[in-house]
């Protein structure tokens, strides 16, 4: 018997970069439905919840059914991480069979919010080294006195490096 | 590696300029996602951080500019021991690291 399954792996992060301290995952199908095994290619049910754990360190350990393996299309996963001092966090996901493994924060959510930030870009008096962490991302440096602002973007050029690009955002005075 | 972290530092008072006593809660409005080099994680949960004596606190926290969805902010609420309660919302920035807890960008929630 070969059931195709992902594995999840990676962290589960506190906001102090910390891992949580234990917890556990726990994944259902948003319907029932059916998976072929490699072998034998014959058509299994597939249903129910499977619970994965969240170590002491935060570390992520949950093994899946790629939604693409399964008939009908289009499901996905309703998951919950519940951490050890009883906050749940609840997500949709769509698990792929490939990358295999795969890092938690790496899978395809499904009810993934749109960025709609009430604020414009951080105010910097500096740019921070441009880097892939802040691929795309805008900062706006202050002017000094009789200085205007200016907002730049960071972005990767035809040569892979990094750097930080004035953004037209609007007209100046 | 290890995920970008910006140290929160500085004193917290009370009404009446006392170092104040108890604890600051920190929640993400949403769970997000985080780089790690080449890894990705997810980032939500609560910190508590225990106001230490004459009232000082110093705790990492991964700036907001770094987690995806951008646009994300920290839900802050301030315990104390005398019953007093607030809450804040903070927007982290990576730079500058450290900064004074007095000068982390509120928002309004």
């Amino acid at each position: 018997m070969a059931i195709p399954t992902t594995t999840i792996e990676g962290k589960f992060l506190l906001p102090s970069g910390v891992g949580a301290n234990g917890g556990k995952i726990t994944a259902r199908l948003s319907q029932n439905g059916t998976v072929e095994d490699d072998v034998t290619f014959e058509d299994h049910a597939v249903g129910g919840e499977t619970v994965g754990s969240i170590g002491t360190d935060g570390t992520v350990s949950l093994v899946l059914i790629p939604n693409d393996e399964i008939t009908p299309g289009g499901t996905y996963y309703l998951v919950t991480f519940e951490l050890a001092d009883g906050i749940r966090i609840r997500e949709q996901w769509e698990v792929a069979s490939a990358p295999d493994p795969v890092d938690v924060g790496a899978v395809t959510r499904v009810d993934a919010p749109v960025a709609t930030p009430a604020f414009g870009p951080p105010l910097v008096d500096v740019l921070p080294a441009a880097s892939s962490i802040y691929r795309g991302r805008f900062r706006t440096v202050r002017g000094d006195a009789n200085e205007e602002d200016v907002t730049y973007q960071c972005l990767k050029g035809f040569d892979d490096v990094y750097r930080w690009i004035p953004a037209i955002l609007g007209g100046g005075a | 590696m290890a995920v970008e972290t910006t140290t929160i530092e500085g004193d917290v008072l009370d009404l009446d300029a006392t170092p104040a006593e108890g604890e600051i809660r920190i929640r993400l409005n949403q769970a997000g996602r985080v780089p790690d080099g080449a890894d990705s994680h997810v980032v939500g949960g609560e910190l508590r951080v225990t106001i230490g004596p004459a009232g000082a606190v110093s705790f990492p926290l991964i700036p907001n500019d770094v987690i995806t969805p951008a646009g994300t902010i920290y839900v802050v609420e301030y315990v104390l021991a005398n019953g007093r309660r607030w809450r804040e919302g903070w927007s982290v920035a990576t730079a500058p690291d450290p900064i004074d807890i007095g000068a982390v960008t509120r928002i309004a929630l």
